[in-house]
């Protein structure tokens, strides 16, 4: 492939395939037409996709949304909580990484270790079987999310879906709360130590109240610093909301599971899922980025 | 240092021991919140969810005949098969009404109600792989390979009846079934008369080589152990529909006839 | 050198224990609450089985060898698909670097649990592949378009002052790579591809959904079969905390001693 360094001053037409782009080409086609050749003839199965298309836009019965949008709505609670859930936790655990007192640094030490070398799967299910049945009834929130039955508003619905659901919510986002805070620990910590010691000193020179110093002059390093790494993460929150279904946490790939296995249009609808799963972690990227290019504007780097 | 670790973890073992509430009086905890909780699993079409997304199916009838009769709500709470006994231990759900199978090993952990239908295990085999199977013993070999849902009763039969086969268990039925569909597994084993229906349905690549159950089966609703109050209001519900014939109706409705599949899609 | 290894490595151990018997301790009396009975006496059993007269590996460790097989395989493959991407990423070809940078976009952007049932599901039956191998290529695509980054950085960061001298030493193109470059790529990739292999090893956990009989998978299985889920995770917990803290020390190690050979700036 280096072979064509030989070709770049002499390939500056504008229309530049050279070799290697029409060998990829061959290539391409060969693939797509063997794949084609082998879905029809090879496996025993008949596409739907207008009906699967319908099935996933058809509404409930009570006229609300179809439940695989339901599902996708529970995905975004699920991160949108999860992301505020391992930020807190993330940051505090981050401070107990650094503190002085073994007490507090060595089991954030561990808890980070932990997360960071068993599989988020085998996490999941330890957690699901330990902490998930002691945690609610610990916490007293029994009561609330499991016997009560008054109705709730139409905020609280939007932020946190249907009552019945609240307990699944919950144990959702501790679970893909505590994977992502071990690893978001680690961004804050180093987002922090990255402000220079000098941005500090000038703006204690400067005689700025405690606010307007986090508020003008390290909060915007501190976002811009972290951003990165932290678009990362939400985006790993996103892919780790997926493996929860497997613990029967009610967001997309549950839906998309019970959708397929009910209708038996097992192929469109997993294609759809994953085209839905694509479609948010693409535009999250993009919110990231343009959050991003914002808090660097004020800065001169 | 070591003095508050020990502190610490002392007071989170006194606040752990800390009585949680009692479980025997759940049917009065039921009728007071109004609303009957009912775990359950998607497996068509026992639960499966209709094209509005609605949970429809023989397991979905009985429950929401139950609570109807008992004059409460319903509320379901679809839940991973294998971790369904796991969730009603831990106070998610009040009963599990999902074609569960009467096994001594579950009943350790949990109380069966009396049975409320007997379905039976049956096997579905890939002709193009196993074609000439025709007795049990055909399929008890190292070099066979039969797909479960993990979790269900299933296994257990297959494992008694064909102690050296490979079980591939999955999470779900419906992967069960397109595993012998691709030809990945040779035969499928899962509760009648899903083999049949798929066998039916499938009729290229699948067959039903025996013509006997594998076992007889019987489902019943399974509660917290201990709680013998709501077992007897559930036996006592459990008797007075098989003896008005509707359990027995709703049955025949679901797995003798496909009339059911319209709701669900046009292919099913 | 080796000597502090060591003592760090048995401090952590001695920190482990410590902590383990206070969870174990809470767990104890949460679990008593529930009214469960510990059954860790049944472990062993599915660890080792001494049974006529020979040790039989019990169901945890064909598990472990399989999970071990399965990231074997696909480390292999995903080295092979990380470095075609990176180079075609870096090529001269429009169709190359539009190839490279759609697959990793798309590879990142999904979660691996829908590649999987995808890739096995839906594409599997059509290529034609057995279960294993679809799954060692479901995890070689996945970690694939991560490893290409970690080579690419890896490329580029090689000045082209290197291609430069070894062209007027008048090197043939292989040799360049062979002699000169690669080995200079190795030793700037090695510590963030033994990130990869742990990254491996913990997503291979996620191909149980495939019924493959890798370590989770047994463990899923022991546990709906005997009900006993606190003893069984807490076990598969440890043998993958051994596994990956191990490479973790492996690559410690490596970037210790290659780092002091190789170490130009």
């Amino acid at each position: 492939m280096q072979s064509n360094n030989g070709n770049k001053a002499i390939n500056q037409s504008a229309f530049p395939l050279n070799k290697l782009d029409y060998f990829l080409l061959l290539i391409l086609v060969i693939v797509i037409s063997w794949l084609y050749y082998r879905s029809a003839i090879g496996v025993n199965y008949q596409w739907h996709w207008a009906a699967a298309f319908d099935l996933i836009f058809t509404s409930r019965r009570d006229g609300s949304l179809p439940y695989f949008f339901q599902g996708l709505i529970s995905t975004l609670r699920l991160t949108g909580w999860g992301l505020l859930f391992a930020l807190l936790a993330g940051t505090l655990i981050g401070i107990a990484r650094h503190s002085q007192f073994a007490l507090l640094r060595t089991p954030a030490v561990l808890y980070i270790q932990l997360i960071r070398n068993i599989p988020p799967l085998v996490f999941i299910f330890i957690f699901y079987f330990f902490v998930s049945n002691q945690l609610i009834p610990l916490l007293g929130l029994e009561h609330l999310l499991r016997q009560s039955n008054h109705n709730s508003n139409a905020i609280v619905t939007f932020l946190f879906g249907p009552r019945n659901l609240w307990e699944n919510l919950l144990s959702g986002v501790f679970c893909i709360g505590l994977l992502s805070a071990a690893y978001i620990a680690e961004v804050v910590r180093s987002g922090l130590e990255g402000i220079d010691k000098g941005q500090w000193e000038a703006a204690q020179t400067l005689g700025l109240s405690t606010w307007a110093k986090y508020r003008f002059v390290i909060a915007p390093q501190v976002i811009s610093n972290i951003t990165p790494p932290l678009a990362g993460q939400t985006i790993s929150l996103v892919k780790d909301s997926s493996i929860v279904s497997l613990i029967s946490i009610q967001e997309l790939t549950f839906s998309g599971t019970e959708i397929a296995n009910s209708s038996g249009f097992i192929f469109e609808i997993w294609i759809f899922v994953g085209i839905a799963y694509l479609i948010l972690c693409l535009s999250l990227s993009l919110l990231f980025s343009k959050i991003e290019s914002k808090s660097r504007k004020y800065l001169v780097k | 240092m070591k003095i508050f670790k020990i502190l610490i973890l002392g007071m989170l073992g006194v606040l752990l021991s800390l009585p949680t509430s009692a479980s025997s009086d759940n049917l009065n905890q039921i009728k007071q919140r109004g609303t009957l909780r009912v775990g359950m699993s998607t497996f068509v079409p026992w639960a499966m969810r209709d094209k509005q997304g609605e949970l429809i199916g023989f397991e979905i009838d009985v429950a929401k005949r139950l609570a109807a009769d008992s004059g409460l709500k319903i509320e379901f709470v679809p839940t991973a098969w294998d971790g369904i006994i796991p969730a009603l231990l831990a106070n998610k759900f009040d009963v599990i009404i999902g074609g569960m199978s009467i096994t001594e090993e579950r009943a350790k952990s949990v109380l069966f109600t009396t049975p409320y239908s007997h379905s039976g295990v049956q096997v579905a085999v890939n002709k193009q792989l196993a074609g000439d199977v025709k007795v049990l013993a055909d399929l008890n070999s190292r070099r066979v390979k039969i797909s479960a849902r993990r979790g269900a009763f299933t296994v257990q039969v297959a494992r008694d009846n064909f102690p050296k086969a490979k079980i591939l268990q999955f999470d779900d039925d419906a992967q069960a079934f397109q595993e012998v569909l691709n030809g990945s597994a040779d035969a499928v084993i899962a509760s009648s008369p899903k083999p049949e229906q798929e066998a039916i349905k499938h009729s290229d690549i699948l067959f039903l080589p025996f013509k006997e159950r594998l076992s007889k089966g019987n489902e019943a609703f399974a509660v917290r152990l201990g709680e013998d109050d709501k077992k007897a209001y559930f036996n006592e519900w459990i008797k007075a529909r098989t003896d008005d014939g509707w359990l027995a109706q709703r049955y025949e409705y679901w797995f003798a006839t496909l009339d059911w599949q319209k709701q669900v899609a046009q292919n099913q | 050198m080796f000597f502090t290894l060591i003592k760090q490595a048995l401090s952590i151990i001695l920190q482990i224990t410590i902590l383990l018997f206070g969870v174990a301790w809470l767990l104890n009396s949460g679990a008593q609450e529930m009214g469960y009975t510990w059954q860790w006496h049944r472990i062993p059993d599915y660890i080792l089985i001494y049974d006529e007269g020979e040790w039989w590996r019990g169901e945890l460790i064909d598990g472990l060898l399989v999970t071990l097989e399965l990231s074997a395989w696909s480390l292999l493959a995903t080295l092979a698909i990380g470095l075609t991407t990176a180079l075609l990423r870096l090529s001269n070809s429009i169709i190359g670097r539009i190839i490279a940078r759609s697959y990793v976009e798309l590879i990142r952007n999904t979660p691996l649990l829908v590649q999987i049932y995808l890739l096995y599901f839906v594409f599997g039956p059509v290529i034609g592949l057995d279960r294993f191998s679809t799954a060692v290529l479901a995890l070689a695509l996945f970690q694939g378009a991560y490893t290409s980054e970690i080579f690419r950085a890896g490329l580029n960061s090689i000045s082209s002052g290197q291609f430069e001298a070894a062209k007027s030493l008048d090197l043939p193109l292989l040799s360049t790579y062979r002699y000169v470059i690669l080995p200079q790529v190795l030793q700037k990739t090695l510590p963030p591809l033994t990130n990869e292999v742990i990254s491996l090893i913990k997503n291979s956990s996620i191909v149980s959904v495939m019924a493959i009989f890798d370590l989770t998978t047994q463990g899923r299985n022991i546990v709906s079969e005997t009900a006993m889920p606190f003893e069984i995770w807490f076990t598969i917990a440890v043998i993958y905390l051994l596994l990956t803290l191990s490479l973790s020390a492996l690559s410690a190690l490596l970037e210790h001693r290659l780092g002091a050979q190789w170490r130009i700036q």
